[in-house]
């Protein structure tokens, strides 16, 4: 919308511009239009850039930052020209400053375009980035003093530096439009129609810059003449690309994420270009040295110039490589400790991991007994009636079957359950009994054997219910019960007490033993942390616990009692009474 | 042997010294004193080259590296000698080019601060060398550049003998100082057995250093001639470097812990390799702006700096290349461990139920035993019963079989819990009393 408006803006804007300039004979008012136009869509340009900064992360807002550098250079340039014409009344005197700052605006321009936003980035670290732009920038300075300013300083020769400027220019417009035009066709999406947007703008504007430095060599040019129209379209297209960057990082499509998968695959060989572009440029540096040394054997002023030049630029090139390689260097190693401490990690949960295949080979071996198990109960029953048809008048015989028939019932009842465990079943959420789970989970974890522990549960509340899956709860129950049982291990006497109440709308169950209590209660979540030599346990237990109880949007918390002792507190969303309750 | 080997070297050396020292002090005239004075020093450096190869082949790693270079460093010294051997004794020409005995002589100590460098005291420092021999490559070449910078013009442009001594006596001073610096260093930040070889290798060095401005001073005030007693420190340097190889040869690399500071190190070597870089341009602008030197040797000089410029700078390009290609590489691979590391997670998570499952099934295995073993109590006492039909008593085996059957599974189900039972938890060992 906003850019429809804009566009519709810049037809008038250059329909206006072209008016004047057709209208009128250079004077001050034409020269004031001229100068305050271009100077107003430049600003306008760099606050929808840097707008597009404010609002975008990561590789976007560096492209814009980048983008809006460029525009302040180029401000800064015109705003010079304002102040000489419209401010001071006269004509700009030749400036080397202003022809420098608008010189330099393609260097952050060429930078944003190595950022390469398009793309998923792999994370080398941005100061490096920053820094091979500062050696761009550097270097094309460089070529800017070597083969331009010379001209003023060492050589004066207005004419030859009229010249070499508007080469150098014309040649960096280049630069930056193969660069866009490159990039463009190398993507997709709304990225490339960006790129086409720039590529556009900037080939107007490089149009109108070669074609006013023509005039201004041909003393024809002056502020707000008919040259100047393709400059003032140039820019507003240059607005017109920084709206429509608004809009396209403002799009709810979130284009980033799209754009990035496209990227990927080519990611590692376009990431490096502005580097090598940078060391290119900082080894030419000798070269163009070496030549220069090489093509004379005497040494007159404007080669002496170069020569310094040349070798004060080598000097910052090379004290800007040095922080380069320290960045490097840093980075590497800083990666190293990484990636090693990944494999180190790595390595642990495999081995952690070898451990509870182990086990979990075992529980598929348990599976296959529970169904032999199972077997065998379905087919005593068959023989206790057969027994009971032929020998139905004995009451002692009577009373027998009918024990082995209740004992095969309990065993098959048992083995019922663990098949039920057994079962691949996915989180089935549902109201779940928390008495009865306490109960069952104290008598699979074969509590009564331990003669000297007493379990005391108490519920504040009768039939409290939580939300829950019953067999993923009744494993965390068992874990925790286990663990207290453990704890007590060896001791004359102790108690496990189990406390269930409700609270809010929530259910708590806190477990207390009379054990000595954690170690490290902060690291007991912890995957993998355990006190017992290794081959005993994984460490995993109370963090599957942690991770089910969380999923279940409930705590667990634990910690000592002041009189010994641990507290296993679950906190797990409570169910209103009267809804069906499933038992565990 | 080792032992044995070790006497026999020093007592050779010992005995060489001593008999260069009798004939300097026995002998008068001037050419057997220079044939003396030739010989004996091309033996010493042949000696210690041989040593040094000696210790070359028995070392592995990065050791072999270092006495490879300081073997190469006596090598180009051996060259040197030899050089002057046959000036003095066979050519009999005192008006001689001193070109390629003098840089011979410079280039000696360039390996040998490279092996220096390489730390070859710590194991960790051979680590990634193959891109710091970039490093030690930009070193080696900053010194050949500086002796092309201040020597070499004097003879080649100039041809300004009094300007060439003095520049040519400066550098290797400072090229000796560099070495003891560096072995002082070594030594300082050694113990046991790689400080005492250090610091005889200080030792030797300083003898060596002491000899050859002793020499370059004699020779400037016209005491000098070759078999003069100012020859003898080679005699004495020899002892000290034979010690010092007999002493290398039992070394091995330590591993030093704490790889961070072993990482700042390495980076200290790349960061002196850079430092060189950036002198040269320095030097180039002082040399331009504030030197007397004539145009001629100013040409020659920024010639060979740019040269030398665009040479080293190669190799830090291809070196940052690398370097940087290393680290998105680094990069890259810490993402893809960190996603491997999620997949094994869930793996874990997935074998969780059937690792639950498995410590239900031991803790149930005890449970179902005792319903069995009730079933076959009755079904037994059901076989006794003498009322029981025939087809009755069937019936009880076939039970009692079944139960059989039961225990059995539940016993393998046991069994198989027992050598990895049920994850422990985490509390103290000393909570088991």
């Amino acid at each position: 919308m906003a850019l429809r408006v804009w566009i519709g803006f810049s037809i008038v804007l250059v329909a206006t511009a072209a008016f004047a300039a057709l209208r009128g004979r250079p004077s001050y008012s034409l020269t004031t239009f001229g100068d305050l136009t271009q100077l107003l869509l430049v600003i306008l340009a760099f606050g929808t850039m840097a707008a597009n900064a404010f609002a975008n992360r990561g590789p976007v807002r560096v492209f814009w930052v980048l983008m809006s550098l460029g525009f302040a250079f180029w401000i800064s340039s015109l705003s010079m020209w304002v102040y000489f014409e419209v401010l001071l009344h006269q004509s700009v005197p030749d400036l080397p400053a202003s022809d420098v700052l608008v010189y330099l605006k393609i260097v952050p321009m060429i930078g944003a375009i190595g950022v390469a936003p398009h793309l998923d980035h792999t994370r080398r670290p941005r100061a490096l980035g920053y820094l091979d732009l500062i050696l761009l920038l550097v270097y094309w300075l460089y070529i800017y003093v070597f083969w331009v300013l010379c001209y003023r300083i060492a050589f004066v020769d207005q004419a030859v530096y009229n010249f070499h400027f508007d080469v150098i220019d014309a040649l960096g417009n280049q630069i930056v439009l193969t660069f866009i035009g490159y990039t463009a066709v190398r993507t997709s999406g709304p990225w490339r129609t960006l790129y086409l947007h720039f590529f556009g703008a900037t080939a107007l504007y490089a149009l109108s810059s070669v074609l006013s430095n023509v005039a201004i060599d041909y003393n024809t040019y002056y502020t707000g003449s008919l040259y100047d129209l393709p400059s003032v379209a140039g820019l507003a297209w240059f607005v017109a690309l920084g709206i429509a960057g608004w809009n396209f990082s403002h799009a709810k499509s979130a284009p980033s994420g799209s754009l990035t998968e496209l990227g990927s695959n080519s990611s590692r060989k376009i990431v490096f270009w502005p580097a090598r572009l940078a060391m290119f440029a900082t080894l030419s540096t000798p070269l163009i040295g070496a030549i220069l040394m090489f093509s004379k054997d005497h040494l007159d002023a404007l080669h002496r110039f170069r020569i310094l030049t040349t070798l004060f630029t080598m000097l910052i090139m090379t004290l800007l490589l040095f922080f380069k390689q320290d960045l490097l260097d840093v980075g590497l190693t800083k990666s190293l400790d990484e990636v090693s401490n990944a494999y180190a990690d790595l390595g642990r949960f495999r081995d952690r991991l070898i451990q509870s295949e182990k086990l979990a080979s075992l529980g598929k071996l348990v599976a296959s007994v529970a169904r032999e198990l199972d077997k065998a109960m379905s087919v005593i029953p068959t023989y206790t009636a057969r027994i009971q048809s032929t020998d139905a008048d004995d009451q002692g015989v009577c009373n027998l079957t009918t024990k082995i028939d209740q004992y095969a019932q309990r065993t098959s009842l048992l083995v019922q359950k663990m098949l039920g465990f057994a079962r691949e079943t996915p989180l089935e959420s549902g109201p779940v009994d928390v008495g009865q789970l306490i109960d069952s989970a104290l008598k699979l974890s074969r509590v009564s054997r331990h003669s000297h522990i007493k379990v005391e549960t108490h519920e504040e509340e009768s039939a409290l219910a939580v939300r829950g899956d019953a067999s993923q709860l009744l494993q965390v129950f068992l874990h925790v019960i286990g663990n207290a049982l453990d704890a007590m291990e060896g001791r004359a006497s102790g108690t496990l007490s189990i406390t269930t109440r409700a609270k809010n709308e929530q259910v708590e169950i806190e477990f207390t033993d009379t054990g000595p209590g954690l170690r490290e209660p902060q690291r007991v979540f912890d995957p993998f942390y355990t006190t017992k030599p290794v081959g005993k346990g994984t460490g995993l237990g109370l963090s599957t616990c942690y991770g089910i109880i969380h999923q279940h949007g409930g705590e667990i918390l634990c910690g000592n009692r002041p009189g010994g002792g641990a507290v296993f507190t679950l906190v797990l969303p409570g169910v209103g009474k009267g809804s069906e309750v499933i038992l565990a | 042997m080792q032992g044995q080997n070790t006497s026999v070297w020093v007592k050779v050396a010992v005995i060489l010294a001593v008999a260069q020292i009798t004939a300097t002090v026995l002998i008068h005239d001037r050419y057997l004193l220079a044939v003396v004075g030739d010989v004996f020093p091309s033996l010493f450096v042949f000696m210690v080259l041989l040593l040094f190869r000696l210790n070359y082949r028995r070392a592995t790693g990065s050791l072999r590296w270092f006495w490879l270079l300081n073997a190469t460093g006596f090598g180009l010294l051996l060259c040197s000698q030899l050089f002057w051997l046959y000036f003095d004794v066979v050519v009999r020409n005192n008006e001689i080019n001193p070109l390629a005995g003098d840089a011979l002589s410079f280039l000696t100590l360039i390996p040998v601060l490279a092996a220096l460098a390489l730390r070859p005291h710590s194991e960790s420092a051979a680590r990634g060398l193959r891109l710091r021999r970039v490093d030690f490559l930009l070193l080696m070449l900053w010194w050949i550049t500086l002796y092309a910078y201040f020597v070499l013009p004097w003879l080649v442009i100039a041809k300004d003998s009094p300007q060439y001594d003095r520049a040519s006596y400066i550098l290797l001073l400072g090229e000796h100082l560099a070495v003891i610096a560096a072995l002082a260093i070594l030594s300082w930040r050694t113990t046991g057995e790689w400080r005492k070889f250090y610091a005889s290798y200080l030792a030797a060095a300083f003898i060596f250093a002491g000899g050859s401005f002793l020499q370059g001073f004699a020779s400037a005030h016209n005491l000098y001639h070759t078999g003069s007693s100012y020859d003898w420190f080679y005699g004495f340097a020899l002892i000290g470097f034979v010690a010092a190889g007999q002493m290398g040869a039992k070394l091995t690399p330590l591993t030093i812990s704490g790889e961070r500071t072993q990482g700042m190190r390495r980076l200290w070597a790349a960061r002196l390799a850079m430092l060189a870089l950036i002198s040269l341009p320095l030097l180039a602008i002082a040399g331009y702006l504030y030197g007397q030197a004539p145009q001629g040797v100013l040409i020659f000089r920024l010639r060979l700096i740019f040269g030398a410029m665009l040479l080293l700078g190669s190799f830090v390009f291809f070196k940052l290349h690398e370097l940087d290609r290393e680290l998105v590489r680094l990069v890259n691979l810490t993402e893809s461990s960190l996603k491997s590391l999620r997949i094994v997670q869930t793996q874990i998570s997935q074998s969780q139920k059937m690792v639950a499952l498995g410590r239900l099934a031991s803790g149930a295995a005890h449970e179902i035993s005792n319903p069995l073993t009730a079933i076959l109590g009755y079904s037994e006492l059901l076989g006794e019963n003498p009322k029981l039909t025939p087809e009755g008593r069937e019936c009880a085996k076939g039970i009692q079989e079944q139960v059989h059957r039961a225990q059995a599974a539940v016993n393998s189900m046991r069994d198989l819990g027992n050598p990895s039972p049920p994850p422990k938890y985490s509390f103290p060992p000393e909570s088991n009393p």
